[in-house]
């Protein structure tokens, strides 16, 4: 066999891949949507021997700006009662607990931070950390490989890691080289609307219902939202917390509120902060008091109520009676004196 | 013979009344001095204010609230001799009885002084009238010694009425219009009918019964000065019986003192006999056992328990800065007299006189300790109050003591100090057929045993 | 016969009209005290002012032990005494606030200021035996001085030992003596009276802090508003309840049932950097002579 042919099969190969991972990059890059609403589909399987069947590290490259999508599968044969909330570091973000019956959860997010940021299962375990941990490299946009150093991840390796994300199943692979238009960071508008939005009070309580929707009207669940009061007490403005609610997957939040403060007009501030690829938002709302609104504090009553009442009146009983025997005595010793006026 | 003991008897005690010696003279003169450099030392006080006290924010009582505890004490004497062995009928109380009275009138209004003398602002002491507040103890105070003063003054006078009597009768012609008068004013014309008897046995009935819980409430307030605190020390539920018990205690040793310095002084050997003194002598042993149950039982639940203030304060009074006045107090206050009472061979009346003494300083230094070291003990931590009596409360002290035993000095110059009255009844009681020696309470004289005989 | 059935008569008139009289006499003497021996002392309630949103105010105080390092950081006199004491013109050797340096019981040191607990069961206005100390509705417990007669019953009653005496005629500021005394504010100062830290009751009814929060350099003192369930330290306002539940707040001697309105939330100035193995006294606090207070210059002692 001439030595040419097996190195020219396996180039035909290479080619071949490149040209059918290529047909799909070119498909979506020629359709030329805005990059920052694409989102990067990754897939990683959790399995027995690790992600993706591999043990210890594990890298995936994206491209700054791009949007991204992270689906964890659970996929474990072994070792079937092994949970997981796997989390990814440096965006501070996570998913549910993945395990028998949950087997998927995704994160979601514009990955506007380059650096390198570790994701991992959540839950402390060694055999977790050894299997289960992976890193995301975000490259500067249109620039060379990004700089290792800059990771916010715990502690990223400078030397080569296996590359390439390998993606298993469907999913558009990431081309690392190639300079993709970015936008800069653009995160998604939310609207945060918070119902009554102004009310009289006379000091009962009410319950604030806050909904947090995006762009499109659909609802954000699992979001924070804080709820403040302006204040102003003993010369000092400030803000003070009501309490935090989080939305449920209507994108609902419920707060239930007492209104104790005496001002005539106060005004309540919902936000939330911004999550993922959502932006914050925040809602005022102005509430106006007619009445004096219950103190919120009723002092306990000091005990032995009755015998506090009853004991000073017994006392001065038995003083009067005491005295009046005095004077009976000493009205006796005038009998003496009258006695004597007999003869 | 009843009428020889009795002429003998009236003698002895007019003595003072119609003649007064130069040691009279020069006695009366030291005790005006003593109570006069009290005046100046309050004057002192009025000027500058209680800063001149040794009193600071942390020890806030000093002396006057522990004279004021101690002369509560005393006061105990009359009620326990005139109220309780009368009813309980015991007939050696007979020559007692006017000293013991007396010792209560005395020791009460030098007792309701002091907090006079301790107050702040003097000026507003008729507030405490105004504005009083039911629910103070201060205002129990009050309230229960100006009874016990009220009712010990009237059991007093009640059987002064035919002393007085007696001296109208007796001194005409012997002393000043006014004296007689005097004399005849509080005599209210007693004659020695029945009728009169009558009333005077009906009023003495009464208030032997009514004094004694007047007594022993008096105390008791006494004690809930401290112990309505959340002092260490103070914060004792024991507190009112440990006082009044004390004050028996203290009662009758005070007692014993004076009634040796009155035998001696007014030659009343006839009446005041050593049985007298023996009978006292046990009583202030039993109530001395009496005290030191309570004193133990006090001590042992704190030490036990070794809580907090509570142990601190205990450690400085047994082993620290008190320790001295502590164990002395003990010893020669608690400990000795008791022993000194039951052995036979110390029982001798000058020992006993001396017992009685130490047994007044014991319980002197012990209000002192009450009082002090509890205030002393830092509440937050910051370091032990140091007290330092000055000059002016030494003075104030002195004189108090001074008043306490000018009245005595007074008294025994206006009215003869044992009660005529009562040992008249004693003698007849005991001339009377069966059944008169164990009356448990004094039965109304019919007219014809001895009554209208004697003027 | 007739003159002694006359005679009877005429005792048995006499005795009833003296025991008339003598019923008469003492209820004309007990009828006038009847009412003050009877009826409760209400002092009189802090000045209202006109018409108020408000709940009624239930005044509280925390002190953020956190924040608290006794000001030896700042190498100074402890500052919310030195106000204090400029504020209201505090007698030579009186503190109405006094800060304490504890050992806890883990051993660590740590700085604890205490003013008057204004507790919700004050033995002090119990024992009173003139009423001249009294709890106002808005919780402040105040003295009137035109009222004590100095009997310091009071003084031994009180656990913490707020409270302090004028056993001499203090020195006033100048013009005290024509200042219009109130309970609120007690000055000029008089001889024979009791002294303690009033919560500026005429501070915090104007809407102020009170002397001692606002002089704090670490903001380490709040005055809270229990109605209202709010505080402040003069730079955050804070939910009351919220804030002392999760910061686990507690009060000095809770076990006496005083029920005191001042908590205090645990720690040793650590958030101000106060080292537990470095061991430093606070300084002595200066008085308001040193301090050159005056009543012109009321506020000017007080520094922030």
């Amino acid at each position: 066999m001439p030595s040419w042919r097996p190195w020219a099969a396996r180039c035909a190969a290479s080619m071949a891949a490149l040209l059918m991972g290529a047909v799909p990059v070119a498909v979506a890059h020629a359709a030329d949507p805005p990059a920052h609403v694409e989102a990067v589909k990754i897939r990683v399987d959790l399995t027995d021997g690790g992600f993706n069947g591999e043990p210890g590290d594990f890298v995936l490259e994206v491209e700054q700006g791009h949007v991204v999508e992270m689906t964890f599968v659970w996929a474990h044969v072994g070792y079937v009662e092994e949970e997981h909330i796997m989390l990814l570091e440096g965006y501070k973000l996570e998913t549910e607990k993945l395990n028998f019956q949950n087997r998927e959860g995704t994160i979601k997010f514009i990955a506007d931070k380059p650096g390198t940021f570790v994701f991992k299962c959540d839950l402390d375990c060694d055999v977790h950390d050894y299997l289960q941990r992976g890193y995301l490299k975000v490259k500067r946009a249109g620039s060379a490989p990004p700089p290792t150093q800059e990771g916010q991840g715990t502690g990223s390796p400078t030397g080569a890691a296996p590359s390439g994300a390998t993606a298993s199943g469907s999913g558009t692979a990431p081309s690392s080289g190639q300079a993709v238009p970015v936008a800069g960071p653009t995160l998604l508008p939310t609207k945060l609307s918070v119902s009554p939005s102004s009310w009289v009070t006379g000091g009962e309580p009410i319950t604030l219902m806050a909904v947090l929707t995006d762009a499109k009207g659909k609802p954000v669940p699992k979001a924070e939202v804080r709820f403040s009061l302006d204040t102003d007490f003993a010369g000092t403005k400030g803000q003070v917390a009501l309490g935090v609610a989080k939305t449920d997957g209507n994108g609902v939040a419920f707060l239930d509120y007492q209104p104790t403060l005496g001002a005539r007009r106060h005004a309540i501030a919902a936000s939330f902060e911004g999550q993922g690829l959502y932006d914050e938002s925040q809602q005022v709302i102005q509430v106006e008091e007619v009445g004096v609104p219950p103190s919120a504090y009723t002092m306990p009553p000091i005990g032995l109520a009755g015998f506090r009442h009853w004991a000073p009146r017994a006392l001065v009983l038995t003083i009067v009676v005491v005295w009046a025997t005095f004077g009976f005595i000493l009205y006796q010793a005038l009998g003496v004196r009258w006695a004597r006026a007999r003869r | 013979m009843a009428a020889t003991a009795e002429e003998r008897l009236q003698q002895r005690v007019l003595a003072p009344v119609t003649h007064t010696s130069r040691a009279w003279y020069l006695w009366l003169g030291f005790l005006v001095l003593l109570v006069g450099a009290g005046l100046f030392a309050y004057n002192a006080q009025l000027q500058g204010g209680l800063a001149v006290t040794g009193m600071r924010d942390t020890v806030i009582w000093g002396l006057y609230i522990s004279n004021f505890v101690f002369f509560s004490g005393v006061s105990m004497a009359g009620t326990f001799i005139s109220a309780i062995l009368r009813i309980t009928g015991a007939e050696w109380r007979r020559p007692l009885t006017r000293i013991a009275e007396l010792t209560t009138v005395s020791a009460l209004l030098m007792c309701a002084l002091m907090p006079l003398v301790d107050m702040g602002r003097p000026d507003r002491v008729l507030y405490l009238l105004r504005y009083g507040r039911l629910q103070s103890p201060i205002v129990w105070d009050i309230i229960a010694i100006t009874t016990y003063l009220t009712a010990s003054v009237i059991y007093l006078y009640l059987f002064l009425i035919p002393d007085a009597a007696l001296l109208r009768d007796g001194l005409k012609g012997k002393v000043s219009r006014l004296r007689h008068g005097l004399y005849a004013l509080l005599a209210l014309g007693w004659q020695g009918l029945p009728e009169q008897r009558r009333r005077i046995e009906r009023g003495a009935a009464i208030m032997m019964v009514l004094i004694i819980p007047i007594g022993v409430t008096v105390h008791s307030v006494v004690s809930w000065i401290f112990g309505m605190t959340y002092r260490s020390g103070w914060d004792s539920t024991i507190f009112a019986p440990y006082f009044a018990v004390g004050a028996l205690y203290s009662g009758v040793a005070m007692l014993i003192t004076l009634m040796f310095v009155l035998r001696r002084v007014c030659h009343l050997e006839e009446y005041l006999t050593e049985k007298h003194f023996r009978y006292l002598g046990y009583m202030l042993a039993a109530f001395g056992v009496l005290y030191l149950y309570f004193t133990f039982a006090e001590y042992l639940t704190v030490a036990y328990k070794l809580e907090g203030g509570e142990s601190l304060l205990l450690e400085e009074l047994l082993l620290g800065r008190y320790s001295l006045l502590v164990w002395s107090g003990f010893f020669g206050g608690q400990i000795l007299p008791i022993l000194v009472v039951l052995l036979p061979a110390t029982r001798t009346l000058p020992i006993l006189f001396v017992a009685s003494v130490l047994v007044n300083v014991g319980m002197y230094i012990k209000r002192y300790v009450i009082v002090v070291p509890s205030l002393a003990n830092p509440l937050m931590p910051y370091e032990w109050g140091v007290y330092t009596p000055t000059w002016v409360e030494l003075a104030v002290t002195g004189a108090s003591f001074g008043g306490f035993v000018l009245v005595f000095t007074l008294f025994t110059k206006l009215f003869p100090i044992i009660s005529v009255w009562e040992m008249r009844e004693g003698w007849e009681r005991a001339r009377q057929p069966a059944g008169a020696g164990l009356a448990a309470a004094p039965a109304a004289l019919s007219p014809d045993a001895g009554g209208g005989a004697h003027a | 016969m007739d003159g002694k059935q006359n005679h009877q008569k005429w005792q048995l008139s006499r005795r009833r009209l003296l025991a008339l009289m003598a019923t008469a006499g003492a209820a004309a003497v007990a009828a006038p005290l009847a009412p003050s021996l009877l009826t409760k002392v209400r002092g009189a309630s802090a000045a209202t002012g006109g018409q108020r949103q408000t709940p009624l105010r239930q005044w509280a105080m925390v002190f953020d032990l956190r924040k608290c390092e006794g000001c030896v950081t700042t190498d100074k006199a402890p500052q919310c005494v030195e106000g204090c004491n400029a504020e209201h013109f505090v007698p030579q050797g009186q503190e109405w606030i006094r800060v304490f340096e504890v050992e806890g019981a883990a051993g660590h040191n740590y700085f604890l200021p205490r003013p008057c607990m204004q507790c919700e069961n004050p033995p002090c206005v119990n024992v009173c035996p003139v009423g001249a100390t009294y709890r106002t509705d808005e919780g402040i417990i105040l003295i009137n001085h035109d009222r004590c007669i100095g009997c310091r019953m009071c003084m031994a009653a009180c656990p913490y030992g707020v409270r302090s005496f004028n056993w001499d005629q203090p020195p006033n500021p100048a013009g005290a003596t024509f200042a219009n005394y109130s309970p609120e504010y007690p000055v000029p100062h008089r001889r024979g009276t009791v002294e303690k830290c009033m919560l500026c009751a005429h501070r915090v009814g104007d809407g102020r802090l009170p002397a001692c929060a606002e002089a704090c350099p670490m903001y380490a003192v709040y005055l809270g508003d229990l109605g209202e369930d709010i505080a402040t330290n003069g730079k955050e306002v804070v939910k009351l309840s919220d804030f002392l539940a999760a910061n686990s707040a507690f009060r000095l001697k809770e076990d006496l049932g005083t029920r005191p309105r001042v908590w205090y939330i645990p720690g040793h100035g650590q958030d101000e950097g106060h080292d537990i193995t470095v061991r430093s006294r606070p300084k002595k606090a200066r008085s308001w002579q040193e301090q050159g207070a005056t009543l012109e210059h009321k506020d000017e002692g007080v520094k922030k």
